[in-house]
């Protein structure tokens, strides 16, 4: 009986050796590969996105999957945030999209990063700006991460901006270089 | 017995453990492998373009040639290597009025920069700058700071108007400006106006150059147009004129018009263009805390 005990806990730290790469990684996670987390990603106040702020759900044609998130003015003594949690990546840049459709998405001073849990502190890659007000309709690309690493990527408003500000869809690909 | 069975049970799991790891390490080296190679192709690739960008830099540009506006807009950063200014950046429809201050130098391959902007001509809201690769901007209305450091080594690369704009396979469409370390905050609505170069003048049918003419002692192109249905109801105007640098594809000043009023308007106040100057960084005060976004 013993003997199947040693051999089954042993099977069981093996297959955890050879899982434990795949556990934190996004699957799209290698040259190429892109991902995709929409504004309430599958749900209403998906854990695939966090907030910061008092952003409206709203439903339109024109956005990804039918709807967004719409912060209409920016605070007065604090920053607000709309987060979608990508899964951290590393060995790979990821380059940044945001969908802007809605017409309302206005914001002059967007501001976009990423932050890569992996470490501790968490490193940030990415800190990037996009006029929405401007921004044609569609995927607009906002950046490269400065370093091969990636993961939750934020739309920060702090005080000042005036356009009402925009949360649709978001977009990674990643490239070994 | 019992020993033996369990001894070598545990020999045979480390035995299948290390070969699976020498498997998993030969196949990390052939990829490290792979990224040199694209790593060499890369470099030889930057080497052609910034062949090409020296080109382009010598080159006049054509008027007629709508495509070569869009390009010199959108890659405005390869055409100059020092820029320090201002200008005024005010929507009469969401209520903005900010002053964007901006200094910006390449000098041996190292970049500084500095960008300060004020709201209502009163209150700084945001200040960052780079320098010694490390990203700084501080928000002095919430007294926070944020730090990121960034090894900036060139300008990015120079991008054909052709390469911008992809249809998706899902019908969406997605616009890919060039790739650039330069980040410059709301000085890129002047300095780096991607998006009014792609956005604004996708449909060339829409617009043409009027005329070019002298602004703060600069040569602009003087383009004027009507927005797209989309930019028509989310500017809320109808028309629009733009002042771009001929040399070096900064946007000098834009207008958009409905029935006769201005709606938005960004106009510089001053420049200097590859001329000396003193490049300032954000000191952080000690009372200000560091502001971590996407926890």
């Amino acid at each position: 009986m013993k003997r199947f005990q040693v051999l089954f806990a042993m099977l069981i730290v093996f297959v955890f050796f050879v899982s434990y790469g795949g556990i934190q990684a996004s699957a799209a996670c290698v040259n190429g590969g892109l991902d995709v987390l929409d504004n309430d990603n599958n749900a209403i106040g998906s854990s695939d996105n966090a907030i910061v702020g008092p952003w409206e759900y709203q439903k339109s044609t024109n956005s990804f999957r039918g709807d967004h998130r719409y912060l209409p003015s920016s605070p007065t003594s604090s920053i607000y945030e709309y987060n979608w949690k990508f899964s951290s990546c590393s060995g790979h840049y990821g380059n940044v999209y945001a969908y802007v459709w809605d017409t309302k998405f206005s914001n002059e001073r967007a501001s976009y990063r990423m932050f890569n849990h992996q470490s501790f502190p968490a490193s940030q890659t990415l800190n990037v700006y996009l006029n929405q007000r401007t921004a044609p309709g569609g995927w607009n690309y906002v950046g490269k991460t400065t370093h091969a690493k990636t993961g939750v990527l934020a739309l920060i408003v702090p005080t000042g901006a005036s356009g009402g500000t925009g949360a649709d869809a978001a977009k990674i690909v990643y490239s070994s270089y | 017995m019992k020993k033996i069975i369990a001894c070598f049970t545990l020999i045979s799991c480390v035995a299948i453990g290390s070969v699976w790891g020498l498997a998993e390490w030969s196949d990390i080296k052939k990829k490290i492998g792979k990224q040199e190679e694209k790593a060499i192709t890369v470099k030889v690739n930057a080497a052609t373009n910034e062949v090409q960008q020296k080109k382009e830099i010598a080159n006049s540009l054509d008027l007629k040639n709508q495509e070569a506006i869009q390009e010199r807009m959108l890659n405005s950063y390869q055409f100059f290597n020092s820029v320090k200014g201002s200008f005024h950046y005010a929507s009469k429809d969401v209520g903005f009025d900010y002053t964007v201050n901006y200094q910006l130098k390449w000098k041996n391959k190292m970049v500084k920069y500095y960008v300060k902007t004020v709201e209502n001509n009163k209150n700084a809201i945001d200040e960052l700058s780079y320098d010694a690769g490390e990203l700084k901007t501080i928000y002095p209305n919430v007294k926070k700071y944020e730090k990121i450091k960034l090894d900036i080594k060139n300008k990015g690369v120079f991008k054909k108007i052709g390469e911008v704009v992809v249809r998706n396979s899902d019908g969406t469409k997605e616009y890919r400006y060039p790739e650039t370390q330069l980040y410059l905050g709301m000085a890129e609505n002047s300095l780096h106006s991607k998006e009014i170069a792609v956005g604004f003048l996708e449909e060339k049918n829409l617009w043409t150059v009027k005329r070019t003419e002298q602004l703060l002692g600069r040569q602009v192109v003087v383009i004027e147009g009507t927005l797209n249905p989309y930019y028509q109801e989310k500017l809320m105007a109808d028309t629009f004129t733009l002042w771009m640098d001929q040399s070096t594809g900064i946007l000098m000043k834009y207008e958009t018009i409905r029935n006769g009023e201005i709606i938005d308007l960004l106009e510089t106040t001053n420049i200097k263009i590859d001329e000396e100057f003193e490049v300032e960084t954000v000191a952080i005060p000690t009372t200000y805390d560091i502001y971590t976004p996407g926890k």
